[in-house]
């Protein structure tokens, strides 16, 4: 069997397992067969350049990348057979150079010919290695490993999804995927251009593979005796890499198609050939370089000097459970959204600019699209580089052992009170409450009586049981009968009305409302003593209005997901304050907030307020504090009144001693 | 040949000029034929919804006289759950009187929440096993389990334990996606076709509304098997049992029914007549529901109640499982007030009722399993 | 030099080298494959779930929440040496022991801190849920043993041998370290954390400034939940003993009725083993008497019930006074009083006439509301300062009844000036208050600073009689100090006009700046001119009035004296034909108005400004 068609096979085997690892890398899989967290980023954990920037940002080698080794040492002795063998979108380019190949035999060999231009991807390797010294890492946006596996996550399997709904459920949404699509299309599409445009000319894995090459044992050697210059050895050279002269080393990709191509045997694979007839390394020019250090150093200073990382950090930069903190986390995330491919509930989403330019396409959650999943820590699993550490699940939830560390937070959600059908409409709610998933809540609602649009009416007759009402005239005018729609505060619907009475005394009462035609109100009880005319009705809608225990809160945002104000400002949302990974860091200033920081003794603190509560006051009022010597304020005030019937003003008034809830 | 053309290019056989003129013509009337066929002069046409589809009536389906007991309930330890369904479903008659040979079951468990059992804040997957072996060993062919949860699927099926239950027993597994929702006509379209317009002021909650369809296309039997939970919101007296079980069907943004709860809740249990109905009270979530989170929310409840009369069923297990007054369970009266007073006289009042008349009367019936 | 892979050696078959590499190749990719499927299909613990027994530190089962309270309240030490074992246990107030649930304990918690070092070692931690932090106080006094140590902890920890306590917030804590042989440095560190999570009920109970200080006999301060053996109908109090066997006594109800219905209990139980010297009644909340040789004197203020027991009379009631004092500020004492008694029962006294009965239909006016009532009179009420008006109707038989309106207008001056003004019909004096009288069957009076109507629907002569009675019995109620109105007693009273003696609220003599202004009318040979007199609250406002009156006459008539007004503050102006004479002196602005003679004015004024200036000095200011 030949050579290449051995290479043929295994580029097919390699390109499906590649397929099969994105494709895999999903919840269900993960949580059925645990095994997977230990193949599914093999791809960007064997990826040298990955391997080497992230070394440079953070002076360690993280977990898996260990295994760049098995690309690297075969480079040394082979060349870059990996461009040409192993990597997923050269091997996709390859396979759309060959599907759409229309060139004629004479125009191959042209295309074929090496080009000044191919020395680009070493300009762009070194400016993003300059910026890696510096602590930014943006290797991720053009090395091959990273970008195809972006791609596979972000459009083309949600793609093919599409149609198969039936069988695998939903297809996920990406903001702004089609930026990420279109720029996949468009260096496939350039191979009609210029052959393997992507690996000859931007690829900077294969420049640094190519730079290594230089060490290679052996090489494809031209024997000057039998060639004949024919060039056909160009036809189909995939990297450009003139096997008709001199052999450059740094761009050949050892696909052996020249020696199949040769007509005269003048060209073998060879073991260190004579120096004379090869270009050792890749023909750079000292200023180029000197220009792309420049860039890749501007690149940074420019991007951190925007502040988006740090103090002027935006709100929707929400990190997955287990990310460090920020500006660790930007030396550590090569954007390869595998991650947000785990994400069971595609709250995960490629970030535009929100975190910065550094930050283009690093997960950041937005909750339109889903929540964080209470129990789910998947996302930490697949990320190849420990941006998202590997929580175990007691981790997040600060359960168990981590009972006195607190659980991970992402964030503090906060309400919208314009927005909140509850706080500003006078509609029942607190979805947000009931989907609040740790225990206790941090959302928890205080009901409290909230004054219907024109509620307060005059009394013109009453009986015991009824009350007779109309709007409060103009100066001088008459009082006009009220029109209410028959039934509209009716205890048969499911909200709860009562209306209050301010007599002339200046005593008042609160008393359920049982139903009521166009002006007349029935209560449910006979009040005693009557209402008199001319007294004034104030009718209440009973509501409970949401708030938030930011002591508890974890900040997964299922609150804000649920919210039914469904538009882009929920009434209730999630900000990154108070988030864990930035707790022992100031600078950008997202903990800067009264205790948004979840600590171990906020976890104890809040059980026994949930807990020992004698009286419960629900919708009661303190209206006033008094101690001993009857002064209003002071430490040691003992007694609290309280006007319970959610009345909250004048309803009957007891004093609760306040020693009781003292610890 | 080539010579005549040349030199007479005027002149066209007939059989050239029918042929192509009839091409034309063909293409012409082709064109004609497609505008008048889609032709909408009230440009309404193109905005009419498809004819919705109904829920069958589950329960009609089998026969059960009215004079039989209403509610099963079977109390027991916690390692006899198996035990406990099966008294629980022969207090009422047996397994075969609901399910037939050959039937599709469609068993409802609450997989609202991504929460391990013990939590309590969804189907104990014990009970759901047992229930799944009893339909098919009543001979069902086919058991799905299905919801729609409110936080990710496949992550709340696998955490609750539902997931590996069915497959043990090889129930069909069934999580939801956009395209498994039917627009179902919960009350009969307005004569125009456009949907009935709910009546807030009737407590009506849906006209049209798209639902959990796919798993329902296909059973003939439908068994709801809910626990029984605290809830955060007081329209349904604090509490998530059989009845609100059923929200796990709608689709859509369903959390606006928030805003009048009793009254979604009721019409659930007027869409929704299921053939048997299952209260799972082995682990009561007592507060911090409906997600609950920890352990001390959680009080074990030892009881398994089925019944075919949600309404009666939840009022006793509001008293009996969660210790409530169901007087505040409104949304009962409403839910009664919409069946029109069918199938079940006076259930909603079995919260004032005192239990032993009706245990006496053989309405209830209680079987201690050891 | 080996090179291989070259056509040439392909032109029949492919080389064998090459096989080979080929082979290799496959080889490793096969290998590769392999590898990859055995480790995801490895068998693992699943990702996801929560590992056995994650909520293991979580409480559950029935007393899951007081074990969580239970626990919030022992803290893990963790580094300290020390560690709370498992072994936490909860008690509730069912079986608890008796004694206990008298002292208010809802619950307890029992835990036990183990020594990391040696787990055999450990110290016993026992927190009482006592309800109050007076219980907690009170258990303290009784499990603190004789002759214990101070212990730096909470609120007055003790220790003593291997044991020790104190009490913090609403929580008595006591520990036991018998279990560890040799004294350790750690047990501090439990204690401390211990009290740091409980609250210090930093500030002194009320009671502590309610018992007089000097010889109080020290560490007596003490809490009695259930009562003093002696005087156990009030329970739930403080005492302080004092020498020669007095004890004094401290309780607080949670409202001023709740106080009231304690101390009649209490005078009860003195009834019941003695005599009851002094009953408690709303105007005057106090009980005294001796039972059982012991001499009790309790009373009850807003709501506090104090007082003293003890063999001594005059001591006990020495402390008790002072102890009076010191819950009741003078400034307060009487609106309290008024607004406790209001607000416990009637306001109207009860009148013992067959078949009559008090008012049910009382309502409290004040100046905002009264027009309700009175509408059209109220601004004339208003001018006259009133404060409150309390209306009821006695009701008799054959639906006979009195409206009774009862105005309360802060001053005697005001009560004397609405009186005067409503005075009218066909007066007929009554000896009821002040001033009394009674027209068409009602009867009307002022007294101190009330003014009281009494109406009869009907001028029937039972009718009047309840009337009269009626009266008689408010007016009974209504404290009065019996002098003369300060201004009735400076105008002179030779040849003064009976009953010209008049007061105006405001306005007086139709001028705006004058008010609350008395006058009588007097004759001197054929000669009628008004003595009047206006008190200011101090005489600068007082040389104001003054100066306005100056300015009065220079704008609308003119000033007789001009140039000697100022050294003899003596003040003679003519308007519209009339001669005012006005005189300073201290806070009083007085002098002649509205005669022809300027010669008999400033006589009469001279006169008066004497007569003034000697009544003046202590008694000013009075009233």
């Amino acid at each position: 069997m030949r050579i290449t068609t051995i290479r043929t096979i295994v580029q097919t085997a390699v390109f499906t397992l590649f397929v099969a690892f994105v494709l895999l890398t999903t919840f269900r899989h993960l949580d059925d067969l645990p095994g997977l967290r230990w193949v599914l980023s093999k791809f960007l954990e064997v990826d040298p350049l990955v391997a080497l920037a992230t070394a440079i940002t953070t002076h360690t080698l993280y977990r898996g990348l260990i295994w760049s080794l098995l690309i690297l040492i075969p480079t040394l002795f082979l060349g870059r057979i990996f461009c040409n063998w192993i990597c997923p979108y050269g091997i996709i380019h390859h396979f759309i150079g060959w599907v759409f190949n229309t060139r004629g035999a004479k125009d191959r060999i042209e295309s074929n010919r090496y080009r000044r231009l191919f020395a680009l991807k070493y300009y762009v390797l070194i400016g993003m290695l300059v910026a890696c010294l510096f602590g930014s890492l943006q290797i991720g946006l053009l090395d091959p490993i990273v970008f195809v596996h972006r791609a596979f996550s972000i459009n083309v399997l949600p793609t093919l999804n599409m149609p198969a709904q039936n069988l695998f459920g939903d297809y996920k949404l990406h903001q702004l995927g089609w930026v990420i699509g279109g720029l996949f299309l468009f260096f496939v599409a350039m191979n009609l251009v210029i052959p393997r445009f992507f690996c000859r000319v931007i690829c900077p894995l294969g420049a640094l593979l190519g730079v290594l090459s230089r060490f290679a044992f052996w090489r494809i050697e031209r024997d000057p005796k039998k060639c004949t210059d024919c060039d056909l050895c160009l036809q189909s050279c995939e990297g450009a890499s003139d096997p008709h002269t001199q052999l450059r080393m740094s761009e050949c990709f050892v696909c052996m198609n020249c020696i199949e191509d040769c007509p005269h045997d003048a060209l073998s694979f060879a073991m260190l050939p004579p120096k004379k007839h090869e270009v050792k390394s890749p023909d750079l020019k000292r200023r180029h370089a000197i220009f792309a250090t420049l860039a890749g150093a501007l690149f940074f200073s420019w991007t951190k000097a925007s502040g988006k990382s740090t103090r002027d950090f935006s709100t929707k930069v929400l990190r997955p459970p287990g990310s460090v903190e920020e500006t660790e986390f930007l030396e550590r995330c090569i954007k390869c959204d595998q991650c947000i491919r785990v994400c069971p509930t595609n709250v995960l989403q490629p970030a535009m600019l929100e975190a910065g330019l550094e930050g283009l396409w690093t997960p950041v959650l937005n909750f339109r699209m889903g929540a964080c999943q209470y129990q789910c820590t998947a996302c930490g699993h697949v990320c190849p580089t420990g941006a998202i550490q590997r929580l175990t699940v007691e981790e997040k939830l600060g359960a168990g052992p981590y009972q006195d560390v607190g659980p991970v937070k992402l964030g503090t959600a906060h309400y919208d009170f314009g927005r909140c059908l509850p706080w500003s409409k006078n509609v029942p709610c607190v979805v947000c409450e009931e989907v609040c998933p740790v225990s206790p809540k941090a959302i928890h609602s205080e009901v409290r009586p909230m004054l219907v649009r024109d509620g307060t009416k005059l009394i013109v007759s009453a009986t015991a049981t009824s009350l007779t009402l109309a709007d409060y005239p103009k100066p001088g005018a008459e009082p006009e009968p009220c029109t209410f729609r028959p039934g509209e505060f009716s205890d048969a619907l499911s909200t709860v009305h009562e209306v209050q009475l301010i007599r002339r005394d200046g005593t008042s009462s609160m008393h359920r409302v049982r139903n009521n035609d166009a002006d007349t109100l029935l209560v449910a009880a006979p009040v005693d003593p009557p209402p008199q005319p001319s007294d004034t009705a104030a009718i209440y809608l009973q509501l409970a209005l949401p708030k938030i225990d930011t002591a508890l809160c974890i900040g997964c945002g299922i609150c804000e997901h649920e919210c039914p104000v469904a538009g882009d400002r929920r009434a209730v949302y999630v900000t990154a304050e108070g988030e864990t990974r930035s707790q022992h860091y100031q600078e950008g200033g997202r903990n800067r907030s009264l205790r948004l920081i979840k600590t171990a003794d906020a976890g104890t603190a809040a059980a026994p307020h949930n807990a020992a509560d004698p009286d419960a006051c629900a919708g009661s009022q303190v209206t006033s504090l008094h101690n001993s010597r009857g002064c209003k304020a002071g430490p040691s005030f003992d007694t609290i009144t309280v006007t319970t019937g959610a009345g909250g003003h004048n309803g009957p008034e007891h004093e609760i001693d306040l020693r009781r809830f003292l610890s | 040949m080539a010579q005549d053309r040349h030199h007479a290019p005027d002149d066209i056989t007939r059989r050239d000029f029918l042929i192509r003129g009839g091409a034309t013509l063909a293409a012409v009337g082709a064109g004609a034929a497609a505008a008048a066929l889609l032709y909408d002069p009230t440009g309404k046409a193109g905005l009419m919804h498809p004819q919705p589809l109904k829920l069958p009536n589950y329960f009609e389906r089998i026969d059960y006289p009215l004079s039989d007991p209403r509610i099963s309930v079977a109390r027991g330890p916690d390692n006899k759950v198996a035990a406990m369904v099966k008294a629980a479903v022969d207090g009422l008659g047996g397994v075969g009187r609901f399910i037939a040979p050959g039937d599709v079951v469609l068993l409802k468990p609450n997989v609202g929440f991504e929460r391990v059992p013990e939590l309590g804040a969804t189907t104990n997957p014990d009970v759901l096993r047992a229930l799944i072996r009893l339909c098919k060993e009543a001979g069902a062919s086919n058991v799905v389990v299905a919801d729609n949860p409110i936080e990710a699927p496949e992550s709340c099926f696998s955490r609750t334990g539902i997931l590996e239950a069915s497959r043990r027993e090889g129930a069909t597994i069934l999580t939801p996606a956009e395209v498994h929702f039917q627009p179902i006509a919960v009350r009969p379209p307005q004569p125009d076709g456009r949907p009935h317009q709910p009546d807030a002021a009737k407590n009506e909650a849906l006209g049209t509304w798209p639902i959990f369809w796919k798993p329902l296309a296909e059973a003939d039997k439908v068994i709801g098997v809910a626990p029984i939970k605290d809830h955060n919101l007081s329209g349904i007296g604090h509490a998530s049992m059989t009845m609100k079980n059923w929200y796990g069907l709608l689709g859509g943004r369903r959390n606006q029914f928030h805003q009048a709860i009793a009254n979604i809740v009721s019409d659930l249990g007027f869409m929704m007549s299921p053939t048997l109905t299952i209260a799972d009270g082995t682990r009561v979530l007592m507060r911090n529901g409906p997600t609950g989170g920890s352990l001390s929310d959680v009080k074990p409840g030892h009881t398994i109640a089925a019944a075919v009369d949600s309404i009666a069923l939840d009022a006793w297990c509001y008293r009996n499982l969660l210790d409530r007054d169901p007087a505040n369970l409104r949304f009962l009266d409403i839910a009664y007030e919409k069946f029109g007073g069918r199938p079940f006289e006076e259930s909603h009042r079995f919260a004032e009722r005192d239990w032993q008349a009706y245990r006496d009367q053989g309405k209830i019936v209680e079987t201690n399993v050891t | 030099m080996p090179t291989f892979f070259a056509r040439r050696y392909m032109r029949d078959r492919v080389g064998r080298r090459e096989k080979a590499v080929g082979a290799l190749v496959l080889a490793i990719l096969g290998v590769i494959v392999i590898a990859v499927v055995a480790v995801a299909a490895r068998d693992e613990p699943t990702l996801f779930d929560l590992a056995e027994g994650t909520f293991r530190g979580e409480p559950s089962g029935p007393h899951a929440r007081e074990l969580r309270v239970a626990r919030s309240m022992m803290p893990s030490l963790g580094t300290a040496g020390w560690a709370l074992d498992d072994a936490l246990t909860v008690t509730l107030s069912p079986d608890l022991p008796d004694d206990l649930a008298a002292y208010g304990v809802r619950s307890t918690y029992h835990g036990r801190y183990a020594n990391l070092a040696d787990r055999e070692q450990y110290v016993e931690v026992e927190i009482f849920d006592a309800g109050l932090p007076e219980n907690a106080f009170a258990l303290l006094r009784r499990f603190t043993p004789q002759g214990a140590g101070p212990l730096p902890a909470g609120n007055e920890g003790w220790t003593l041998g291997e044991r020790g306590g104190f009490w913090a917030g609403r929580y008595y804590t006591r520990f036991d370290r018998s279990h560890v042989p040799t004294e350790q440095p750690g047990i501090k560190v439990i204690t401390d954390a211990l009290a740091s999570v409980q609250i210090t009920y930093g500030t002194p109970f009320w009671a502590q400034d309610v018992f007089p200080a000097e010889n109080r006999l020290p560490g007596t301060f003490r809490y009695l939940p259930v009562g003093d053996p002696g005087l156990f109908a009030i329970d739930r109090c403080f005492a302080v003993s004092y020498p020669d066997g007095v004890t004094a006594l401290a309780a607080r109800a949670p409202t001023a009725s709740a106080a009231a219905q304690l101390l009649d209990r209490a005078a009860a139980q003195i009834q019941e083993f003695g005599s009851l010297s002094q009953s408690p009644s709303p105007q005057s909340p106090i009980a005294s008497g001796t039972y059982t040789d012991q001499y009790a004197f309790l009373f009850a203020q807003d709501r506090t019930v104090c007082g003293a027991v003890g063999p001594g009379a005059d001591r006990v009631s020495g402390i008790a006074s002072a102890m009076l004092d010191r819950v009741r500020p003078a400034s307060v004492a009487s609106a309290s009083a008024a607004s406790a008694s209001r607000k416990d029962e009637s306001p109207f006294p009860s009148v013992d006439l067959p078949g009559w009965n008090l008012p049910d239909n009382v309502r409290l006016f004040d100046p905002t509301n009264l027009w309700e009532k009175i509408d059209g009179r109220a601004d004339l009420y208003l001018a006259y300062n009133v404060s409150t008006l309390t209306f009821g109707s006695y009701r008799g038989d054959n639906n006979m009844s009195l409206d009774v309106y009862w105005y309360d207008m802060t001053e005697a001056d005001n009560a004397f000036g609405i009186y005067q003004s409503e005075f009218g019909g066909h007066p007929e004096p009554v000896d009821v208050g002040r001033d009394g009288y009674t027209a068409g069957g009602g009867v009307f009076f002022w007294k101190g600073a009330h003014y009281v109507r009494v109406e009869a629907t009907e001028d029937t002569p039972e009718l009047s009689a309840a009337a009269r009675a009626v009266a008689a019995a408010i007016a009974a109620v209504i404290t009065d100090d019996g002098k003369l109105l300060w201004a009735d007693a400076l105008l002179p009273q030779e040849n003064r006009r009976p009953d010209s003696f008049e007061y105006y609220a405001s306005d007086a003599f139709g001028l705006d700046f004058l008010s609350g202004v008395f006058s009588a009318d007097y004759d001197a040979d054929e000669q009628r001119y008004k003595l009047f007199i206006h008190r200011a609250p101090d005489p600068d406002t007082a040389a104001e009035t003054f100066s306005a009156y100056v300015r009065f006459f220079e704008d609308y008539g003119k000033v007789l004296n001009h140039d000697s007004v100022e050294e003899t503050g003596l003040l003679i102006g003519e308007s519209g034909g009339v001669i005012d004479a006005v005189f300073v002196s201290g806070r009083y602005l007085g002098g002649v108005n509205g005669v022809e003679d300027a010669k008999l004015a400033e006589g009469q004024a001279q006169a008066f400004r004497a007569l003034l200036a000697q009544a003046d000095s202590p008694t000013e200011g009075d009233r």
